[in-house]
């Protein structure tokens, strides 16, 4: 189906998009937050992802607090320190100034009313307070806890039973970095004594054999506050009784999980349904169950069901509530826009249920470049006869290479509201001054996307990539997607194959899909089955799989394709990488496919008819074409095992092993195509391969790469040395200096050797503009019995690039 | 010769073919900025360097599309908008086999236009690599904690 056919359905599907989409206006932002009570504000100085040692911190800010805090942010830790506190924004931003020229990644916060409360004064390393503020330190507290477990992989989870009489102290969670390694601990406090921690600890020895006591500083306990883990209030026994099992901890909070996502299920289904009323019952609900991974949608949900409702000023309560509740929530932005939303709008308007939405946001973002590339070869080649001296051969030159490549990438997404929706457009122009070489344009993308992230659906419409759920490349088609559970995700697709090969047969397919996840915060995965047909018959007809595990350290990806028309595995393919400490990673992989996965249309490689029906009409079977398919369809197995390891800040080493096999095929190709004689399979290859990565080896501002490798196999060994540097000089500009030399020898007595250097160079103009310049050339020499030639290869591009 | 073929095929290899990195999306909050850089083919992450700070970040994965027999731009950049608190970055990528030994390797510059710190890993989707970064503080200490420091 040509694209053309697709342009009323981008264009309607564009005015379909949200009715607020079409208000749209570049650049409108939602004001900062606004919530209930007065409002504080504080210059953040410092941030990092590990905890900020002492001697970082200034200790002449005298007018000011200074003080360290830490948020979840992007599922990622992060410590702050910051300076606070000021009345308006205005204030933060003239101080944040003030100190720009020593903090230059500093920036203006709006804290939190909790952690206004509950900061203290940073204590530097000698003891003395970090500033003079008239605000007095806390008061000494209790300063010992019992830490209940360690873990270093994970962050533990109470188990019970729970002594009555500790029911009133504070769990919280304690990470930190330990010689480079995370720790997360559960700790249990306070206590007066360490003598009072001990007797708890003594309490709670079944559950936590491994607990210990210790002090903590008065930082750690006024941050606990921050990381408290609440016990479900069923975990708590009145009295002890032994004798009766106890439900572990962990069980309680899986079925409050469970509720929680079921209730949260069918409020989302009366949303949908404009039941506001039953949503608000069932959101109420679950906001009285002990705090869950929903809680935070839920608090917003029951906002906007008021807000639907017209209760305008319990919308506004629940969102301000919200954002006390959840500062550094993802959605938190949604919430502060959605209240914004309310507390300007005009109160007789707001009274009016529902109200559209007017915060929006349409960005315009990508590239246009163009570039010349030329290449020209020049081939000398001697001839040595048995007998006799050696013979010159004509000298070959020739140009390989001229054209101009315009590439255009542009991306159009438009947010509002619940919508965010993009436009894609990717197209790539070749304009070949080579004789007797066409010009050709490669449309990549064209389509329309539309995402609602409140009930969770998409479509996309038009020209787009494909390689998943079954579909093995970019197509023509439409793609459609509804999460119908809160973990369950239901997809179809539809299309035909737009992949620029040859082939003249119309090809179709369809398929649906299914993801999972993620469960158990780590597992995620999908299933799907695709039919493909190709001029009325079955082209490809798979079932597969993928399943996905992450955790801080590792993560595996696991893929099955299977064509149940053939009979046959396309691809059994595991992946997996593993973190040792904080500077030694491995890595592997096992991939076993056919190559190209098993099709009809495999029945076409190597023949100038392109045509499969004309394949039938000539009398060929459809058995016998999918008998020519498997045969030209080669199997490839791989197997790859490597490691990284972090010397230093500046220097890494990385080596790896891999093996590979790829099978043979039989002579293919029906005249009046040119046969193709029977390739050998390449047997066992083994690679070997090791690099070094380093910066400022140079420069301060370099990065080199060294690599080695070697190659062996039934047929041919090789060695391979690389060096390639990357320095960026005077701001703006970039310099890549690359070099590479192989050599080969094979069974036969064949020699070959290469040297390949490249150089680049790059200009930065106006932040938006890059001019660049390549120049490379590729010195050959080939050397056989009887045969010896010389081949010198140049390569020149030049162009640049608009970011926009 | 065989092998002298391919390389004449790579070096002269015209850039018309698929584009492997879809989007780029970023989002910050409290200075913080998550990138997800979106491919089109499920990618493996293999390796990145420097560990976790710095101006350049070379990012090592490797393809593993279902398809294999598509050609692949040798070389692409994608730029994103602006985002507050966020050093402006542009991503480049090479796929030429010199890169990384390995099949389809799939080899990343992101290059920020001042030092960060950041976090690198696989995306949950199999799709994705995400980095989290933060603006690079640390080589701005204040001159009067300077004699703290060993």
């Amino acid at each position: 189906m040509p694209l053309q056919k697709f342009v009323p359905f981008l264009v309607v599907l564009i005015a379909l998009m949200s009715p607020s989409t079409a208000l749209a206006q570049t650049g409108t932002h939602a004001p900062t937050t606004a919530t209930a009570g007065t409002r504080h504000f504080a210059v953040t100085l410092l941030s990092s992802f590990e905890p900020i040692p002492d001697a970082l911190l200034p200790t002449n800010l005298k007018t000011h607090r200074v003080y360290r805090t830490q948020s979840e942010i992007f599922g990622k830790r992060i410590y702050f320190v910051r300076l606070g506190f000021f009345a308006t924004a205005a204030e933060a931003t003239a101080m944040r100034d003030t100190l720009a020229a020593r903090y230059p990644g500093a920036f203006m916060t709006e804290v939190t009313a909790e952690e206004f409360g509950a900061t203290t004064f940073v204590q530097i390393r000698n003891g003395k307070p970090a500033s003079q503020s008239s605000t007095p330190p806390a008061p000494r507290a209790d300063l010992y806890v019992v830490t209940l477990v360690v873990s270093e992989t994970d962050t533990p989870l109470p188990v019970g039973p729970w002594p009555a009489k500790l029911k009133n102290k504070r769990i919280y969670r304690r990470d930190i970095m330990q010689n480079g390694a995370p720790r997360y601990s559960l700790q249990l406090g306070f206590f007066a004594s360490a003598a009072e921690a001990e007797t708890a600890r003594k309490l709670l020895l079944a559950s936590y054999p491994q607990a210990g006591v210790r002090q903590i500083s008065q930082q750690e306990r006024d941050e606990s506050g921050r990381t408290v883990v609440v016990l479900p209030a069923e975990t708590a026994a009145p009295t002890p009784k032994p004798a009766k099992p106890t439900l572990p901890l962990t069980s309680v909070r899986g079925d409050v999980e469970s509720q929680a996502s079921n209730l949260l299920e069918q409020s989302r289904a009366a949303l949908t349904r404009g039941d506001n009323n039953s949503a608000i019952q069932l959101l109420t609900k679950l906001l009285q169950l002990p705090p869950n991974r929903h809680s935070q949608d839920a608090q917003e949900l029951i906002g906007l069901a008021h807000e639907r409702n017209g209760e305008i000023a319990k919308a506004k309560r629940e969102y301000a509530l919200c954002l006390e509740l959840y500062p550094d929530w993802p959605g938190a932005e949604r919430v502060r826009q959605r209240l914004a939303e309310l507390e300007t709008a005009p109160k007789t308007q707001a009274l009016k249920a529902p109200k559209k939405k007017e915060v929006s946001v349409s960005t315009a973002y990508g590239g246009f470049s163009q570039y010349y590339y030329r290449g020209n070869s020049r081939v000398d080649s001697t001839e040595t006869p048995i007998v006799g001296p050696p013979q010159p051969l004509p000298t070959l030159t020739s140009l390989d290479q001229s054209a101009l490549i315009s590439n255009l990438d542009l991306t159009g997404r438009f947010r509002s509201g619940d919508y965010d929706n993009r436009v894609v457009i990717r197209d790539t122009y070749a304009l070949n001054f080579l004789d007797n070489t066409d010009n050709e344009n490669r449309l990549y993308a064209a389509y329309a996307e539309v995402r609602n992230k409140l009930y969770d659906y998409s479509g996309r419409l038009g020209r787009q990539p494909g390689n998943s759920a079954g579909v093995l490349g970019r197509f023509d088609g439409i793609t459609l997607g509804y999460s119908f559970l809160p973990k369950w995700r239901i997809n179809v697709v539809a299309g035909e194959p737009a992949d620029f090969n040859p082939i003249s047969s119309d090809r179709q397919f369809w398929g649906t899909s299914l993801d999972l996840g993620t469960f158990a915060e780590r597992w995620n995965g999908n299933a799907y089955y695709i039919n493909q047909t190709i001029d009325g018959i079955i082209d490809r007809q798979a079932v597969g799989a993928e399943l996905r595990y992450f955790d801080p350290r590792s993560s595996l990806l696991s893929l099955v394709d299977y064509d149940v028309s053939y009979g046959v595995l396309n691809i059994a393919l595991l992946q997996g990488t593993y973190q040792v400490g904080s500077k030694t990673s491995l890595n592997l992989l096992i991939d076993h496919r056919l190559a190209p996965v098993m099709q009809t249309s495999n029945a076409l490689i190597n023949e100038i008819n392109t045509s499969i029906s004309s394949f039938l009409q000539q009398g060929m079977t459809e058995e016998q074409l999918r008998a020519q398919a498997e045969a030209r369809t080669p199997t490839s197995d791989l197997i790859m095992i490597g490691a990284t390891h972090n010397f230093n800040p500046t220097w890494q080493l990385g080596g790896d092993i891999k093996r590979y096999n790829i099978s043979g095929t039989p002579a293919n190709g029906t005249p009046p195509a040119t046969p193709l004689a029977a390739q050998q399979g390449t047997g066992d290859v083994y690679v070997y391969t090791l690099q070094g990565i380093a910066t400022a080896l140079l420069t301060k501002r370099d990065v080199t790469v060294l690599s080695l490798s070697y190659i062996n196999s039934d047929s041919y060994d090789g060695e391979s040395i690389s060096i390639n540097n990357r320095t960026l000089f005077r701001e703006k500009w970039n310099l890549d200096l690359s070099l590479v030399y192989y050599q080969q020898q094979d069974n036969l007595g064949t020699d070959l050797t290469r040297l390949t250097p490249i150089v680049r160079i790059g200009y930065r103009w106006r932040d938006r503009i890059t001019f660049e310049l390549e120049a490379g050339m590729e010195k050959g020499e080939v050397t056989s019995s009887g045969l010896t030639e010389d081949s010198t290869l140049n390569f020149y591009m030049i162009g640049y690039r608009w970011d926009f | 010769m065989r092998a002298l073929g391919l390389a004449t095929c790579a070096l002269f290899a015209a850039v018309a073919d698929a584009q492997l990195l879809d989007d780029i999306e970023v989002r910050s909050d409290q200075g913080v900025a998550e990138i997800r850089l979106h491919f089109t083919a499920p990618v493996r992450y293999i390796k990145h360097f420097p560990a976790e700070r710095g101006e350049l970040v070379k990012l090592y994965l490797q393809v593993l599309s279902l398809d294999g027999a598509e050609e692949r731009a040798w070389q692409e950049y994608k730029h994103t908008p602006s985002i507050p608190l966020v050093p402006p970055f542009t991503v480049m990528y090479s796929t030429v086999r010199t890169c990384l030994a390995v099949r389809d390797p799939l080899c990343l510059d992101i290059q920020f236009s001042k030092p960060v710190r950041f976090r690198v890993r696989q995306g949950e989707d199999g799709r994705s690599i995400l980095l989290h970064v933060l603006a690079d503080t640390d080589s701005h200490t204040p001159p009067s904690d300077t004699r703290n420091k060993r």
